[in-house]
Parts: structure tokens; C-alpha cells; sequence
């Protein structure tokens, strides 16, 4: 343990005497203390709160990650090619201990910046809220949206799988009852084909309104224990046809939602009765992100958990309302405050530093030091492209993708099953939109990011540190 | 060896002779730079500015890469519908790529317009065309001979800001209007003498040499720190009252001036002895006003072109003095006080300067097929109405006179001035239903009661007669069809003075009331006359 300590302490010194660390922490300095200055809103006390959050956390989180990345790499490797590993390695000292006491200097010394960078910001945030002569309007505003941490709901996401081999099924028992030939659906490709056009027709169209209709989405999952002095807000973004399309403009709707009181009955009990509360129709800005408390009684709109809303197309000028798949509506609860969800970002970035210094101590515990600097950051960059492909290309599995396509979705796929993507670790921009960085989230993001994709690789790099041969030190020496 | 020799001195000859030749075509070679305008003539004089000199030093080839990657992101951010880092990212490209002129005229296009419109409230609006505006204006510092960024600049001054396609354009003119005032002091500033004001601090001091009392005032009070004073002028609108009262009247009007300038180059990018050339070009412009800055940048634009030669810039001068023909001068219920219940009516004075390119344009080889002539004939037409309308009936009768010589206008040689204008009322008299005349009477008779509220009685009586002649015309038309019979002209014009009375700041109400008290009395005054007069007659055996 004696050896363990002074390993961490001597590398937290060397840390401190690189050129690169000092440089970064500059980076870092600069990024806490002049970027606040320099950075602009869209002019709205929420918008500059916002982006203040969002750069400020985000840089200097970006450069401890760069920062822990070349200590870890330059520490354990270059103790290698510099000879200095044998003023170690010919005392009584596992190697294993060795890689682990640098592992854990690099990591306190970043969890230590990491701390002082946040509190940093929080205090210049604090003195920049309490400075600030926001009308009261604009501080409501700042607090119900940003200063907050609210859990998202989304809706219920319809099986489309399933929905589109009913439709397929139907078709094809319509052809049959019609006397049509369905030799088409014999063919498994085509049969395929079908399939996959019937399902993105699906999704296409799920959340397409036109004049006069409405659509329903249903949530689970809500809090029971809510009063009714807590808001529920409700998040949209609608568009006029697609969101690409040139018509966005304000359009007119009214929000429907299903309500849910006791009435008296016969026998002197009471019963729950279901129905359908209608808002007054208004004005609904299209391509942008809405947000609006839900106007009814909380105790009213959830029941067991669960609720449901519409919204009903009123607008004669317009063709089609799009709410696009899988961007809302969302229902938005409060859960804790900022403080606690600006502790809970910092300890996601925290599990980043470790999780990317350990995957670095343990390149570099194989290889030389560039090879493992470039090494980690190819790692990173993979992650960062896999992820984009990934979430870009939700359909590309779909027959009609290019093969390019195809290829790359699932190499993304793939990819993200083995490697850690480094935005995972940067959610400052939930924090600024005061959404609630669950500890399931954090839980998960430990158990997957560090348990199952980086500790294995540190196993590893720690066996092939312990059978390296290091003579070659030696005759550098 | 000799052959080695004799190449060596023949590759040096050939050198010299070639270096010796460049200072024959060197000079030549400057010039054609310079003519063309092949180097940023602002960056050649004060250096590029350090953000981008940094930037361009430290990133290397890797500026595009990552403006790619911002582009990529605010495209994505965009789409989702948060809109509060698109300033920055904006910025952020800009500065990596400050030479993309195009990407710059888009993002602050997309701000101005598609972000704008997302926005319910008009300040939210206003605030995104502004951050558009001021994005293409630092496009223009970075691009100074570009014109794409000044024809969209201009574009959005005039289309944006002067059309009245938005719902918040009058909250947009308004605002422009509060913020020119407040920084110009008054409504119509003496361009002259800001043309004279020093520009920069050394000329303020070359102004002010050490040891005179205006210095030492201004010395007294700064602590050496102008910069202060700046700021604090900007915040006020003028000058201290402590330090004014120090100064000579001729030095704080110098030191009054001079800081208006530089808080003018400094907020809108606008020098004041171009607006100078601009009034003198094509006459005396409001300059609260979208159209006026339109014309000031597609003109700025215009003038950095190397033959001063570009259809799209000279297209938005065109438009845009057209639209301030129409509706270039703001009338505000009280003096230099910018009040929502401004109004807009005609500036007669550019008539000829609008007059004057039509012709350039169609004279011009390059657009003899163009549909300009038929728009010139169109433009004619309307000025003539215009002119006439608002009391200019000689300027209205030399356009009148363009109709019949320079047109084929049929009506307009078998027609009088008067016969003319009424005529083109009675196309919509005759040709339209009783709702639309109604419409036009109420709005003839608005504007009438509008201007006597604000002050301008000829041009009220102007309107009040003209839609007295389209009232008559339209009684004579439909006379005995009680379904489409008008109230009468008197109780017409009554209601429309009452509701503007009721809905209008007290200054234009009041001014309004005095004019129909006036009325009142003049027409009882004459109905006495005429009383007596018949009286008199009766009398008479």
C-alpha cells in the first residue's frame, strides 16, 4: 500500500511537471475564467444561462478528457522509454501495482481540476443570476426551464414491427379474398420489401394531423406521487408537412387531455370517469421547441402512472401538422433541483476522466508513447463517428439503403457495442435544458462504459504490462 | 564543365532580365489590383482583424474542417428547434471562415428569416433579425468587396424589415426607429455636420489641441478615460449636463457629433458621409427608416464593384427608392419622438432620383429586353397619383406629361391631369364591389384625418378632396340601388375623425379636434353667410 501511495504521489508530482499538462491547464484556466466572456446568446437571460452551461461545462470537461488522456499515455509509457521504469521495477513492486498507482495519480489529479473547474463555474453562474436585473417574467422562465431538473417522458412508441406485419398481413389476405395473385409476397425479398415500406409509412405518418383530426399519445411511467401544486410541462415541436419544408409558420390547434375524476355513484361510492378536456384553440409556432405548462389539475391528468394527451389540427391554411416520430410531444416533471443535476453532470464527466484514463494507462501500458496517444484518440474519434452514423442513419437498416449505408450503420452499430463513445460523458446540454441526469443514467453509463467496455482492456493492458519485456529501456538507457 | 558554365550564366541572365522586366509591368500590375479591388482594400490598410489573423494562424487547414463540423451542428440544433447557440456558432464559422461570404449572407438570411418567424413575441423577432443583421455586418468587414454580402444585407432592410410581409414588421420599424433616434437625437440630423465631426479620438483631439478650454474640460471630466464618456454618452443619448455646461455651445455640438459618429460606425456599420452622397445622389432620405439602409448598402456595395456595374444592387437602390417614394417618411405624433402610432406616407423627393435610374437601367444595352419598360410606365402612373394626391400637382403634371410623350398610354393623351388620377381611382371605383369601396373611401378618408393629426393640412385636404371626387363617382354610379348605397360623405368622415380621436395619442387626437372645431365654425360661419345672404335676397322686392 506504502508503494501504492508514492507511485500516486510521484505521479501527481511528474504530472505537474510536464509541458503538455501545464499547457492544457491553461487551456483549462482560459476555458473557466475567459470564455464566459466571450461567448453570445440569442440575447434572452434563458439563452445565455444556457449556452454559458452548455460551452463552459463542455470545454473544460473536453480538455481534462485531452488532458487525461496524454498524462496517462506520457506516464506509463514514457517511465518505459526513458529508462526511469527500472528505478521502480528493481524494488519489491507488482507491475500491476505500478500501472495502478499511475492510473489512479492521473485520475485524482483530473478529478481534483474537474472539482475546482466546477465549482468555478457554478460560482460565476451564481453571481451572474444574482447580478443580472432579469425581468420577472424572464427568471420564471430561467427557472422553470433551466434551473431545474425534470425527468422526460416520451410517448409511447407504437410496435411498429408489429403494425406493419398486420397491414402486410392484411394486404395480403385482401389480395387473396379479391382473387389477386400474391405471388409478389411468395418472394421472401419482396415479401421484405413490403414490409419495410409499410413500416416507414408508418412512422412517416404516425404523428401527420390533418384538418380537423387529432392524435393521441399515451405515457407510462409517470410519477404517482405528484401533487397539484407540481407542473407538469409539456415539451413539442410541430412542423407544417416536414420540418425541411419552406411553410413553417404559426398555425392554429387546441390541446386535448384526457382527465380523469371520481363522481359519486348509486351505491355510494364513487367512480373514476374518463374524459376529454379540450384547451382553448390558439396559435402554435411550428419548427421550434414549444414548451407549456399542461393546464390541468396534476391529480386530474395522471392516474396509475399513466396519461394522455392530443392535439387537434384547426388550421384551414395549412395541409398537414407533423409531430415527427419520436420528437415528443414529451411530458416534463420536476424532480430535483439544479444543484443536485449540476453534481450529477459533473459526476458523469467525472466518470468519463475515469473511464478514459483507464483506457489510456492501459494502451499505454502496451504501447509506445505516440502510437498510444494516437492510438486513444482514434478510440475517441471512432466512438464519436459511430455514434453520429448511428443515430443519423436510423432507417439505413431498411432494405432501400445503400449498401454504403447498410455498411456503415451496422459497422457503427458494432462499434458502439466495443467502444466507449466520449459524448456520452458530456450532458451539459441536458443540465441546460433542465433535464433531470438520472442516477439510472449514471448507473448505467458506470456499469457499461467503465465495468463492461474499459476494465476489460485494463485487464489486459495490465497482463501485457506485467509480461513486457523491458530491456529495451534498458538498452535505451 | 563548359557547357555546365555556360548553362549557369545563361539561367542567370535570363533572371536578371526577367526581374529587370517586372519593374516595367509592376506598377501596371498594382494598379490593375487595385482597380479591380483583387485585395480587401480595409485589410490592406488596418491589417486583418486579430480574431481572424489568430485563428487563422493557430488552426491552419484545420479551420474548415471544423467549420464544417459547426455548420454540421447548428444545422442539427436548427432542426430540433433550439435556436440559443446559432449566435455563437454563427460567429464561430464566421470568424474560421471569414471569406465564405456565401455561408455568412445564409446564416444571417436563416437567422433574420426562418428564426425570426419562430418567435411569438415581436421583440424575440426583432431580436433575431437584428443578430442576423449584425452577423452580414461583420460579413461585410470581413468581405468589404463582395457584393453578395451587401446585396443581402441590403435585402433584409428592405424586404424584411420595409416590406410588411411579418406580423411584426411595424414593431420592427418602430424599433429601428426608437434606436435611430435616440442615437441620431433628432429626426432629421444635419449630415453635414457629422460629415465634419472628427471620426476618431486622434481627430477629436487634433480638434481639441492641448491647453485650450474645451480640452481641458473634457480632460477635467474623463480623467483621461473617453472610453468612459463614450459609454456613458450612449447611455444617456448626449453629452453630460456637467460636462455641457463646460464646453462652449460650438464644442459640445463638436464633441456631441463626434461621439454620435463613432456610436453610429460602431452599432450599424454606417459612416455618415456616405449617407451624405446618398442625400445628394437621390435627395433627402429618413434615415429612421429600413428603405433608407437599404439604399445605404446596396450603394456601399455598388461603389466597390470595379466598374460600379452589378444588376442585383442596382435592382434594390431601384426598389427600395421606390418603396421610400411610397413610403419613406415617418410622421410621428410628436416631434423627434418615436411613437408606435407613427405613420407612413410618401417621400416625394426621390421621385426623380427613382425616375433617373429607370432610365440608366433602360438605356443601358444590358437590359433593352428586359420587362423594364412596362414597370417604368406602371411607376409613372403611380408617381403621378402620388404627386397629386400629396399637393405636388406641378411635379405630378411633369410625370403626367413622361406618361403621354414616353408611354404608350392611351388614357394619358386623351386625358387631363385631373381627368388622369381620377380615372385611375375609377378603375376600382367601377370595377370593384361595395365592400372594396368602402374599404378605399375609409382609407382615403384615414389618411386625411391621420395627417390633419399630424400636422400636414395640405396634404389632408388633398386626400379629403380626392375621396370627396371617388365618393361622387360612386353615388353617381350606383345611384338609387339602395343595396349598395354609401352613408353620407359628412357622417363618413365624422366617424373615421372620431374613432382616430379615441384610438390616437392625445397629441394627434387633440390637433385632430381643434381641425374639426375649426371646420365646424368655418361651416357655420358660412351657413350664416349664406343665411343672411338669402335673407337679403328675400328682402329684395
Amino acid at each position: 500500500m506504502t508503494a501504492y501511495l508514492a507511485i500516486v504521489k510521484l505521479t501527481c508530482r511528474s504530472a505537474i511537471r510536464s509541458h503538455i499538462f501545464r499547457l492544457l491547464l491553461i487551456l483549462l484556466l482560459l476555458s473557466i475564467f475567459l470564455l464566459p466572456q466571450t461567448l453570445i446568446g440569442d440575447g434572452t437571460p434563458r439563452g445565455d444561462v444556457q449556452i454559458f452551461l452548455q460551452y463552459c461545462l463542455g470545454f473544460a470537461g473536453f480538455i481534462l478528457c485531452v488532458s487525461s488522456v496524454w498524462l496517462a499515455c506520457s506516464e506509463v509509457s514514457s517511465d518505459i522509454e526513458t529508462a526511469q521504469l527500472h528505478m521502480i521495477a528493481v524494488k519489491p513492486v507488482r507491475r500491476v501495482v505500478v500501472l495502478l498507482g499511475k492510473y489512479t495519480g492521473v485520475v485524482l489529479i483530473h478529478l481534483a481540476l474537474l472539482l475546482i473547474a466546477a465549482t468555478v463555474i457554478y460560482v460565476f453562474l451564481s453571481v451572474r443570476l444574482n447580478s443580472s436585473k432579469f425581468s420577472e417574467a424572464d427568471r420564471a422562465l430561467l427557472e422553470e426551464q433551466v434551473l431545474t431538473a425534470r425527468a422526460v417522458y416520451a410517448p409511447e412508441r407504437p410496435d411498429f414491427n408489429a403494425l406493419a406485419q398486420q397491414e402486410l398481413d392484411r394486404r395480403i389476405a385482401a389480395a387473396r379474398e379479391r382473387g389477386q395473385s400474391v405471388e409478389q409476397y411468395q418472394d421472401d425479398q419482396r415479401r421484405r420489401e413490403e414490409f419495410y415500406e409499410i413500416r416507414r409509412e408508418l412512422i412517416a405518418t404516425r404523428g401527420l394531423i390533418e384538418e380537423g383530426d387529432a392524435v393521441f399519445w399515451q405515457y407510462s411511467g409517470l410519477p404517482d406521487d405528484l401533487d397539484d401544486e407540481d407542473i407538469v410541462f409539456l415539451r413539442y415541436t410541430v412542423y407544417v408537412n416536414r420540418y425541411y419544408t419552406q411553410d413553417q409558420n404559426a398555425v392554429r390547434g387546441q390541446w386535448l387531455f384526457t382527465v380523469h375524476y371520481a363522481r359519486p355513484d348509486d351505491d355510494g361510492g364513487e367512480t373514476v370517469v374518463s374524459d376529454l378536456a379540450a384547451m382553448p384553440e390558439d396559435d402554435v409556432l411550428t419548427s421550434t421547441r414549444n414548451e407549456m405548462p399542461v393546464p390541468i389539475r396534476t391529480s386530474f391528468f395522471i392516474r396509475d402512472g399513466r396519461a394522455e394527451l392530443g392535439f387537434l389540427n384547426k388550421d384551414t391554411k395549412t395541409a398537414e401538422l407533423n409531430f415527427e416520430e419520436g420528437k415528443g410531444p414529451f411530458l416534463l416533471v420536476r424532480e430535483t433541483g439544479f444543484f443536485s443535476n449540476y453534481c450529477r453532470t459533473i459526476l458523469v464527466l467525472a466518470t468519463g476522466i475515469v473511464s478514459i484514463t483507464l483506457l489510456a494507462a492501459s494502451v499505454a501500458a502496451c504501447l509506445s508513447l505516440p502510437i498510444a496517444i494516437f492510438f486513444t484518440a482514434a478510440y475517441m474519434l471512432t466512438g464519436g463517428l459511430a455514434n453520429y452514423i448511428v443515430t443519423s442513419l436510423p432507417d439505413a437498416i431498411d432494405y432501400q439503403a445503400e449498401f454504403a449505408g447498410q455498411f456503415g450503420y451496422k459497422f457503427g452499430k458494432v462499434m458502439l457495442t466495443m467502444i466507449v463513445p466520449l459524448q456520452d460523458f458530456f450532458v451539459s446540454g441536458r443540465l441546460a435544458s433542465g433535464e433531470l441526469v438520472s442516477f439510472g443514467f449514471i448507473g448505467g453509463l458506470f456499469a457499461m462504459d467503465v465495468l463492461v467496455r474499459t476494465v476489460p482492456v485494463f485487464l489486459f493492458g495490465a497482463w501485457i504490462y506485467t509480461r513486457r519485456e523491458l530491456a529495451l529501456a534498458s538498452k535505451r538507457g | 564543365m563548359k557547357n555546365r558554365y555556360a548553362m549557369f550564366f545563361s539561367l542567370l541572365a535570363g533572371t536578371i532580365i526577367l526581374l529587370f522586366a517586372n519593374v516595367f509591368v509592376q506598377e501596371r500590375m498594382a494598379e490593375v489590383v487595385k482597380e479591380d479591388k483583387l485585395v480587401d482594400e480595409n485589410f490592406a490598410a488596418e491589417g486583418t482583424p486579430p480574431v481572424v489573423a489568430v485563428s487563422t494562424m493557430a488552426l491552419g487547414g484545420f479551420r474548415g474542417l471544423i467549420a464544417d463540423i459547426l455548420w454540421i451542428r447548428a444545422g442539427d440544433l436548427q432542426q430540433q428547434g433550439k435556436y440559443y447557440e446559432l449566435v455563437q456558432l454563427s460567429d464561430w464559422i464566421l470568424k474560421l471562415q471569414p471569406k465564405f461570404a456565401a455561408a455568412a449572407a445564409h446564416m444571417g438570411w436563416n437567422m433574420a428569416y426562418n428564426v425570426s418567424v419562430a418567435c411569438k413575441r415581436p421583440e424575440d423577432r426583432w431580436r433575431w433579425v437584428h443578430r442576423g443583421i449584425e452577423l452580414m455586418q461583420e460579413a461585410v468587414t470581413m468581405n468589404p468587396n463582395d457584393p453578395e454580402v451587401y446585396k443581402e444585407l441590403a435585402w433584409i432592410y428592405q424586404h424584411k424589415l420595409g416590406n410588411v410581409l411579418d406580423d411584426a414588421q411595424r414593431y420592427y420599424k418602430e424599433t429601428m426607429a426608437r434606436q435611430l433616434m435616440f442615437l441620431y437625437g433628432k429626426h432629421y440630423p444635419d449630415w453635414k455636420a457629422w460629415v465634419d465631426a472628427p471620426a476618431t479620438e486622434a481627430e477629436l483631439k487634433e480638434r481639441f489641441p492641448v491647453g485650450t478650454d474645451a480640452r481641458n474640460a473634457i480632460e477635467a471630466y474623463t480623467q483621461g478615460d473617453l472610453a468612459r464618456l463614450f459609454g456613458e454618452f450612449q447611455m444617456n443619448g448626449g453629452l453630460p449636463k456637467e460636462l455641457a455646461e463646460k464646453l462652449s455651445p460650438a464644442d459640445a455640438a463638436v464633441l456631441d457629433l463626434h461621439f454620435r459618429r463613432r456610436w453610429l460606425k460602431k452599432d450599424w456599420n454606417v459612416e455618415p458621409e456616405l449617407i451624405a452622397t446618398i442625400n445628394e445622389t437621390y435627395g433627402e432620405l429618413d434615415w429612421l427608416l429600413p428603405e433608407s439602409y437599404a439604399i445605404y448598402w446596396a450603394y456601399d456595395g455598388l461603389s466597390r464593384t470595379p466598374d460600379r456595374e452589378d444588376l442585383p444592387l442596382t435592382r434594390l437602390i431601384l426598389q427600395s427608392l421606390v418603396a421610400s417614394f411610397n413610403y419613406g417618411r415617418m410622421l410621428l405624433p410628436k416631434e423627434n419622438e418615436v411613437s408606435d402610432f407613427f405613420l407612413l406616407v410618401p417621400n416625394t423627393g426621390v421621385v426623380d432620383a427613382a425616375r433617373k435610374i429607370y432610365k440608366d437601367i433602360m438605356a443601358s444595352d444590358q437590359y433593352a429586353h428586359s420587362p423594364f419598360e412596362a414597370l417604368y410606365e406602371n411607376f409613372l402612373i403611380d408617381a403621378t397619383v402620388t404627386l397629386y394626391t400629396y399637393s405636388q400637382k406641378d411635379q405630378a403634371a411633369k410625370f403626367f406629361n413622361e406618361i403621354k410623350t414616353e408611354t404608350k398610354n392611351k388614357n394619358a393623351k386623351t386625358m387631363t391631369l385631373d381627368q388622369f388620377v381620377l380615372n385611375e381611382w375609377e378603375d376600382d371605383i367601377t370595377s370593384g364591389d361595395f365592400k372594396q369601396i368602402g374599404n378605399e373611401l375609409e382609407g382615403l378618408l384615414f389618411t386625411s384625418c391621420l395627417l390633419i393629426g399630424f400636422g400636414d393640412r395640405e396634404a389632408a385636404a388633398d386626400h379629403l378632396a380626392l375621396a370627396l371626387r371617388v365618393y361622387n363617382t360612386y353615388a353617381k354610379a350606383h345611384k338609387g340601388v339602395d343595396r349598395v348605397s354609401l352613408p353620407s360623405f359628412e357622417e363618413m368622415k365624422s366617424q373615421t375623425a372620431q374613432a382616430i380621436i379615441e384610438n390616437y395619442p392625445p397629441e394627434i387626437a387633440n390637433r385632430l379636434r381643434a381641425e374639426l372645431a375649426e371646420d365646424q365654425r368655418r361651416k357655420e360661419e358660412s351657413d350664416a353667410r349664406n343665411a343672411a345672404q338669402a335673407g337679403q335676397e328675400a328682402a329684395v322686392p
